[in-house]
């Protein structure tokens, strides 16, 4: 413990320590999102001197007696099925025959999330990288949804980026910890995961047989934050989040949302119901076609909004 | 519209072929005859039966049935086992298939308790870490029931028929 504490990684328990260091060393902490999504460092694979980003899933304390939980199973079976070059590869899956029973993730390693790279004082001049990113980081959501796996936690954070010569070399999709295959029977979902700030109107709304949609939803405040420099919908719940939504978006109506006031009585008492800004106002730097492809994107209604696939055939992404 | 979902679904259906021919979600032709010495294929028929009857009492979704037999063959592949120790797999291949299947609510006692207790709770756990072992988690693969389903749709689509009448074929 105590040479543990002495490298400056008290994130790892003595048990995981024995798990890994046969084989890997430089550890680097990379980013934390607490106990249930677990930690995420980098460190270097011993015999090839590698880098990668390694995940640690730990069994919660009141579902060990049950064996490994669905949502572990889930989260790493899913992860072996991708391979798509937008899609942060799964290395190697660690278990051992100690004692222990958390599940170690080997991922490869990109440099930067999207969160961080917005952060940076003085970006690349990002308009310019919108189109890239966009094309990129819809290829791999299209390859998703072919597969009818939904993400359902799409985020800057979870967007890694490299970058060369000041252009986007590799953009990989990652955290499928949430995601979740459409198979039939279709049962309602759960809407409490992911970050209210990029959740979709139907999600807020809290419909529960959404579809692909939500993530595409979930692109569309991420392409705007881009363009933007900052998030499109500020608040750090669901109500305040949907009426920023609302504010921007207009109130949906039974003519572009049929089947909304059914579903959802409190929106007839906007009436008259709230206009939509103008885009063109808010994105004074975005081109049109961007316009048009965002607000298509940002659409209400989860059945017209665009499909990842359509989304790549538009005009502004067209090379 | 419709020629367009038409093309999406010849999309997946190449994808689900693909994923099926992937080597790693196969089991070994020959396993029965190379490497296991004390099993045979009657036992393996058996222990299927006997697990399509657990999964009737329980109600557990049709697939689980088809996914734990596609572990059970896939390990099985691997490593040879004892007669007596067969049951415990087929149990918990169908425990592990429940819970990543069914999200089933199940608990690890009640499938071992399916066996008049022979395996206590803590074999079960042990076998649910050999198998996820060597089947490195990957556990969804397409199996009879997803293509069925496939093709019960272009049959519906096909002549306008309703999907009940195909579900009884």
């Amino acid at each position: 413990m105590e040479e543990i504490v002495h490298l400056g990684i008290p994130f790892l328990t003595p048990d995981q320590w024995d798990v890994i260091t046969p084989a890997y060393k430089d550890f680097e902490l990379i980013r934390s999102e607490g106990p249930r999504f677990g930690d995420m460092f980098k460190c270097k694979l011993k015999s090839t001197k590698e880098v990668v980003a390694m995940k640690i899933l730990t069994i919660p304390e009141d579902q060990k007696s049950n064996g490994i939980p669905y949502s572990i199973l889930n989260h790493v079976s899913i992860l072996k099925t991708l391979n798509h070059p937008n899609i942060l590869k799964l290395h190697t899956v660690l278990r051992t025959d100690l004692d222990v029973e958390d599940v170690f993730l080997v991922f490869e390693y990109i440099d930067v999330s999207l969160k961080k790279f917005l952060a940076t004082p003085f970006p690349i001049d990002v308009i310019k990288l919108g189109k890239p990113f966009l094309r990129q980081a819809l290829s791999g959501l299209a390859y998703l949804h072919v597969q009818k796996i939904i993400h359902r936690n799409l985020k800057p954070n979870n967007i890694l980026l490299s970058f060369q010569n000041h252009e986007i070399s590799k953009l990989k999709l990652t955290d499928f910890g949430v995601a979740k295959s459409i198979e039939p029977p279709l049962s309602p979902y759960s809407i409490n995961m992911g970050n209210p700030c990029y959740k979709a109107p139907e999600l807020l709304l809290g419909f529960t047989n959404y579809s692909t949609a939500v993530d595409i939803w979930s692109m569309g405040c991420i392409f705007a934050e881009m363009i933007k420099l900052q998030p499109l919908f500020i608040g750090n719940d669901g109500p305040k989040i949907l009426t920023e939504i609302f504010c921007l978006l207009g109130t949906p109506t039974e003519e572009n949302w049929p089947g909304v006031a059914s579903l959802c009585s409190f929106i007839q008492a906007f009436d008259p119901p709230i206009k939509p800004k103008d885009l063109a106002a808010e994105f004074p730097k975005l081109e049109p076609d961007g316009l048009d492809l965002l607000s298509r994107m940002l659409c209400l209604c989860p059945n017209s909004r665009i499909s990842a696939v359509e989304a790549l055939e538009h005009p502004y992404l067209r090379p | 519209m419709f020629i367009r979902r038409r093309k999406r679904g010849n999309k997946m259906y190449k994808y689900l072929c693909s994923v099926e021919k992937e080597k790693k979600r196969r089991p070994k032709m020959d396993y029965m005859k190379i490497l296991q010495k004390d099993i045979t294929p009657h036992m393996r028929g058996q222990l299927i039966d006997w697990l399509a009857e657990l999964a009737d009492n329980y109600n557990l979704l049709p697939n689980v049935i088809y996914l734990a037999v596609s572990y059970i063959d896939r390990y099985l592949s691997f490593h040879p086992i004892r007669k007596v120790r067969l049951q415990l797999l087929g149990v918990t291949s169908m425990y592990i298939a429940s819970k990543y299947e069914d999200l089933s609510t199940h608990n690890v006692e009640t499938f071992s308790v399916t066996t008049c207790n022979y395996y206590d709770k803590e074999e079960v756990l042990e076998m649910e870490n050999k198998i996820l072992k060597t089947l490195d988690f990957d556990l969804s693969s397409p199996t009879i029931m997803t293509f069925l389903e496939k093709f019960e749709e272009i049959a519906c689509e096909e002549n306008n028929a309703s999907s009940w009448k195909f579900k009884f074929l």
